[in-house]
């Protein structure tokens, strides 16, 4: 008999970190990190500063390499990672709907997925204004409003509420529960209690160095 | 290939908003070449004879200037992290900001050659290969600007640092570039000096978006 694929059954995506440390101007900031996450499941990291959140994020969208351990994506080829850190990416020069365009495009989205993203940071009001002239708050939705462009499974949010009012956190929440009763794996670092409930948490004190060479 | 067009797209679109830029460099290589006929004098024969090697050396230090953003615009408001971890492999990321940089840079100081030629007495035979040598040569000085401004990218002192690194990588093209030129004005055959040219472009292509790639990936760490 020829086996044949379960067409129903949709890839359920991993990501999987084991023994995870590293390493940053000399000093070790974490070691012996391990978490598993699958499809429709989120991850809180907390921690105080310095302690290797932005690290953390930045090692597991592909940005810095890890001391030790190891990052398992399953599958291999489709859970893609789609990373927003401190920094929005937009372009100053050009306007609101011209950024989130080029990422639309990029990403293989269609003017509907754009028309969505827009109505959910509700930036109807901001699209044809160059990006330079928005607000810190205004800024963060429009750099947001990428996510729900791509098609990647996996969001890697580095303090996605910086300067957003009490309105846009319960709406940044709203996107990240859709995304994750969706399917998709939320990975967050924040001072801030999300609305939502993280299916994990994990405090980055938990992980100090082990070899006692602290100071700088 | 789709997302190499949009990458250069978008990069286009920005120097259109910030078309100064584009418009300094081709200005700072206006005046710079024309400089050249009040300090040397107007005397027959002698601008003639080194109007090929201005032209040039004016042209790799006008690509200079704008190399020093090709990058670090990107990389400042953070929008570098989010390419390199979009679905689009790095090296087209940085092939199409080249391509971007030369048709910013390279395509407007080989449109304005030849009318600068005229204020450097060079003949009008030299006219043609002028502007073959350019645009076989300053596509050459996008490539290796690249792998400079990459591995230059997040230092002190950037701006100093990147002509001291790119600059004697730039040698062998001003060399084979000026001597089409030349070879060419005097009425010999310059096929050879153009197909080395060609050469180096062939290399460049292969070689310093891989190149570039990597030492982005090294100075995002």
């Amino acid at each position: 008999m020829v086996p044949t694929m379960s067409e129903s059954k949709q890839p359920s995506t991993h990501l999987d970190v084991s023994g995870l440390s590293a390493r940053r101007g000399g000093r070790t900031i974490f070691e012996g990190l391990s978490f598993s996450l699958i499809n429709g499941t989120s991850l809180m990291v907390t921690g105080p500063n310095g302690s290797g959140k932005s690290t953390l994020l930045r090692i597991l969208a592909g940005l810095l390499r890890s001391e030790a351990g190891t990052i398992t994506l399953t599958p291999e080829d489709g859970a893609e990672i789609c990373y927003a850190g401190h920094r929005d990416g937009l372009k100053g020069g050009l306007t609101v709907e011209e950024n989130l365009g080029f990422w639309a495009k990029l990403y293989g989205a269609n003017q509907e997925a754009v028309e969505q993203a827009i109505d959910r940071m509700a930036l109807e009001t901001v699209l044809d204004m160059p990006a330079d002239m928005l607000s810190a708050g205004w800024r963060r939705r429009a750099g947001l409003a990428r996510l729900a462009l791509g098609t990647a499974p996996i969001w890697v949010l580095d303090e996605p509420y910086t300067a957003l009012d009490a309105e846009n956190v319960v709406r940044i929440d709203g996107v990240l529960n859709d995304h994750v009763n969706a399917g998709g794996i939320v990975v967050l670092a924040t001072h801030q209690a999300p609305g939502f409930t993280p299916s994990n948490q994990i405090n980055m004190a938990n992980y100090p160095a082990k070899t006692s060479e602290v100071d700088w | 290939m789709k997302s190499f067009f949009i990458l250069i797209g978008r990069d286009l679109r920005l120097s259109i908003r910030h078309r100064a830029d584009t418009i300094m460099v081709a200005g700072f290589f206006a005046i710079t070449v024309i400089l050249f006929p009040f300090g040397i004098g107007p005397e027959p024969g002698v601008l003639e004879r080194v109007g090929a090697g201005i032209l040039w050396v004016t042209a790799l230090l006008a690509s200079l200037l704008s190399l020093d953003h090709l990058f670090s615009d990107d990389e400042q408001d953070g929008a570098l992290d989010l390419l390199l971890t979009a679905p689009v492999a790095p090296t087209t990321v940085v092939a199409a900001k080249i391509t971007a940089h030369w048709l910013t840079t390279g395509l407007p100081l080989t449109l304005l050659a030849p009318i600068l030629g005229v204020a450097l007495q060079m003949p009008s035979e030299s006219t043609l290969p002028m502007i073959t040598a350019l645009l076989i040569g300053t596509p050459t000085l996008s490539l290796i600007g690249a792998v400079g401004a990459a591995l230059t990218l997040g230092a002190r002192r950037r701006g100093v640092l990147l002509p001291l690194v790119i600059l004697p990588l730039y040698i062998p093209i001003l060399i084979f570039g000026v001597g089409a030129i030349d070879t060419s004005g005097m009425g010999f055959d310059a096929n050879g000096l153009f197909a080395v040219l060609g050469g180096f472009l062939l290399m460049a292509a292969a070689l310093c978006p891989w190149a570039a790639a990597v030492a982005l990936r090294i100075a995002t760490e």
